[in-house]
């Protein structure tokens, strides 16, 4: 079973605001999610993110892949 | 192709500066989905709310990965194009900006001194206003 880490939108309709998740590659119907890792906040000038770097880490060890907008996120703060 | 990029520039310079593509669809999309067919719709909030990869969508759609990606496309460019034409989602930046001045201030006066001297009424008409503001800003007001 391929995990991976990815955002998951959140927030009100007009303002955009994602968790970084840990979950499943296959997407379950109901949005379930492994474990939060960080959040994303695109809206404020400049964009702020939050990350647990030591659980990514740990994820990215057993073989959790990052999506492609996540891997520029942890890339900008030096986590990987 | 090429105008659709000047488009979605354009928004971006009117709109939060350096504001993530994801963010920016994704806000397109919640003023725009209606716009859209139901399968498009599926793709596109997969694809910017989920952040599932073609392949992913494709999968749990049961479509090709191809006609996941011309969906998304078709989909940005009615998008982009709505927005070009009616600016739904700059004029309510615009107006969230002013509310943010306008919550400042007020959580100034709040701060103030002052504040003693202002009647129980006042006081509460200010919270009414903060209020209204958080209401806005929730998108509850339509």
């Amino acid at each position: 079973m391929a995990v991976k880490i990815r955002l998951k939108r959140m927030g009100a309709k007009r303002a955009p605001f994602y968790r970084v998740v840990v979950a499943d590659s296959r997407f379950p119907r109901d949005g379930r999610f492994i474990e939060q890792v960080g959040t994303y906040n695109p809206m404020t000038d400049p964009a702020t993110c939050e990350f647990d770097a030591e659980k990514i880490q740990k994820w990215i060890g057993n073989g959790a892949q990052p999506t492609d907008t996540v891997k520029r996120l942890l890339k900008e703060k030096g986590i990987i | 192709m090429r105008s659709d990029k000047m488009r979605s520039e354009r928004i971006r310079e009117r709109s939060v500066s350096k504001m993530d593509r994801n963010a920016e669809m994704s806000l397109l999309f919640s003023f725009y989905r209606n716009m859209l067919t139901q399968r498009q719709i599926d793709c596109v909030d997969l694809y910017y709310n989920e952040d599932l990869s073609l392949s992913e969508i494709s999968e749990n759609l049961g479509i090709t990965r191809q006609g996941v990606r011309d969906n998304i496309k078709r989909a940005e460019h009615t998008m982009t194009d709505t927005e070009e034409r009616l600016g739904l989602v700059a004029k309510f930046l615009g107006i969230s900006d002013k509310l943010r001045r306008i919550d400042d201030i007020i959580r100034d006066i709040e701060k103030s001194p002052n504040i003693r001297y202002l009647s129980d009424d006042i006081k509460r008409k200010i919270n009414e206003i903060l209020m209204i503001i958080g209401d806005i800003n929730e998108g509850q007001s339509d």
